[in-house]
């Protein structure tokens, strides 16, 4: 009966959330002169720079541009979507404050929000592709698939963070600390097996490197995963989800007093 | 409509003091960070029936406001329970979800969604929000640049879109200039009279007495009376007169 009416009200205020979306899409290009076309350009510039200062590196990979923009795309977008999240309920203070909605609205709108960018750079990287060696097959049925990964896993990612934000307001410079580890911390810029042999089984444990050779193998190796690899990314991105959603209807009440 | 059973609302004053690092270490000795406690709501119980209006009054800091957020279930009770049946539109403050970067039409969107209106509807009163507040020809102009008259209009025209089933409102509001202020109180009356449940704080007593058939006084927390409008006002003004 309880889970009945949350999902009844989560229709309710569907409309919300995609209210929410809206306005911080709009928000985020408005008064540029190159607009939207931002989401574009962002990706493909971070690429090039970071294929010029690397490719001389990593000659051994081969496509290294392609390998480099498919680890952006996501951790990008991880990166993005999280630190929305982190801020999100302390700066909709005003709102909380004032009438009752489903709280986890906020964040879940930053999140989305950064979808659509994630939706675009894909895009774009699989457009790349085609000048670059990559080439469309039925293997692309399953993009989708790890992008909905992702994006569980940063949904539930962003309860916890925006949760702990409102208590610690410490969590913001401790994230972005963490989140540049994590970024070297991920084959994104080196291929996996530049490691150390008896590293590599560790580097497997991070759930984004899983989700960015997800990614990698269906587009640019036109393999399809073995089996491990999409219970590992599904696991990953539920466990982490459902987490969040515990951690934050757990902790929302409170919030009204710390912000 | 409302059933309110034994509510307290305790409130630690030392809660969300956040103490640095810096400060941990150079207090010599650990200051007692032990709870303060403050009860904003002491055992509060009434029960409001459909159709009825009821006022709430009292002084300053005597809860008027912290019960106003549990009703609207912005806050939960520390103790006791309340149970609201139907829609709520909660008039506490005007223009809530505003975002002054879009449209005054974007933000009619977004701040009819924060109220937990539909698109459908939204599309249909479109019209007739920007007939009241007489915006018509800033539709597309970002709130940014309207004047703060203009904002509480718009904002007024939103918030009294739709005859709630419970409509809770903290003083009433008559914003902008004259002929407007006189616009938006007969709005607001229209509202209140129009067979709505009604929750109306106000500082002004005559006007609770006016609109109101039954009013709580709240005194430091706890109800001091509960009863019809004219009486309970009579001794709150008599008590205020007295000292």
């Amino acid at each position: 009966m309880p889970l009945a009416r949350k999902l009844i009200s989560l229709l309710r205020f569907r409309f919300l959330l995609m209210q929410l979306v809206k306005r911080d899409f709009k928000l985020k290009y408005r008064g540029s002169v190159l607009g939207i076309l931002w989401s574009v350009l962002n990706p493909l510039l971070n690429m090039i720079v970071l294929s010029i200062v690397f490719s001389q590196v990593f000659r051994a990979v081969d496509n290294y541009k392609m390998y480099l923009l498919a680890g952006l795309t996501v951790f990008n977008f991880f990166s993005e979507a999280t630190n929305l999240a982190c801020a999100s309920i302390v700066g909709n203070f005003g709102m909380i404050t004032k009438v009752y909605f489903p709280k986890f609205i906020i964040p879940t709108s930053k999140v989305l929000t950064s979808g659509i960018s994630l939706a675009i750079t894909t895009a774009v990287y699989l457009l790349l592709g085609l000048f670059m060696g990559v080439y469309p097959w039925p293997g692309y049925l399953l993009i989708p698939y790890v992008l909905v990964c992702v994006l569980l896993f940063s949904l539930g990612m962003g309860y916890i963070l925006s949760a702990l934000f409102v208590f610690f307001r410490d969590t913001m410079h401790f994230y972005s600390v963490l989140l540049t580890i994590w970024m070297y911390a991920t084959p994104i810029l080196y291929p996996l097996d530049s490691l150390p042999k008896e590293l590599i089984p560790l580097f497997r444990c991070n759930p984004l490197f899983q989700f960015i050779d997800f990614f990698r193998s269906v587009t640019m190796y036109a393999e399809i995963p073995a089996a491990g690899s999409f219970l590992v990314c599904g696991g990953w991105a539920v466990c982490v989800f459902c987490m969040g959603a515990f951690v934050f209807v757990r902790s929302q009440d409170q919030f009204i007093y710390y912000v | 409509m409302v059933t309110a059973e034994h509510i307290s609302m305790e409130y630690d004053l030392n809660r969300g003091k956040v103490r640095s690092l810096k400060e941990r270490l150079l207090t010599k000795v650990a200051a007692p960070a032990g709870e303060k406690k403050f009860h904003a709501l002491r055992d509060v119980s009434f029960h409001l029936g459909k159709g009825e209006t009821l006022g709430i009054i009292g002084n300053n800091g005597a809860g008027k406001s912290t019960l106003l957020k549990i009703v609207s279930g912005i806050m939960k009770p520390t103790e006791g329970k309340i149970a609201v049946s139907g829609r709520i539109s909660p008039m506490i403050e005007l223009g809530t979800g505003f975002d002054y970067e879009l449209s005054a039409e974007e933000n009619i969107y977004l701040s009819g969604a924060v109220l937990g209106h539909g698109k459908r509807l939204l599309d249909e009163k479109m019209d007739e929000i920007f007939e009241f507040s007489e915006l018509e020809e800033f539709r597309t102009v970002p709130v940014k640049y309207f004047s703060s008259g203009m904002v509480a209009r718009l904002a007024f025209a939103v918030s009294t879109l739709v005859k709630p089933e419970l409509l809770i409102v903290d003083e009433i509001l008559a914003v902008g200039d004259m002929p407007f202020q006189r616009k938006s109180f007969q709005k607001m009356q229209e509202m209140m009279f129009g067979g709505t449940t009604v929750i109306y704080v106000s500082h002004n007593i005559e006007s609770v007495q006016q609109m109101c058939s039954r009013v709580i006084w709240l005194d430091h927390g706890s109800i001091r009376l509960d009863g019809a409008a004219f009486d309970v006002c009579r001794c709150f003004m008599e008590s205020v007169q007295n000292g």
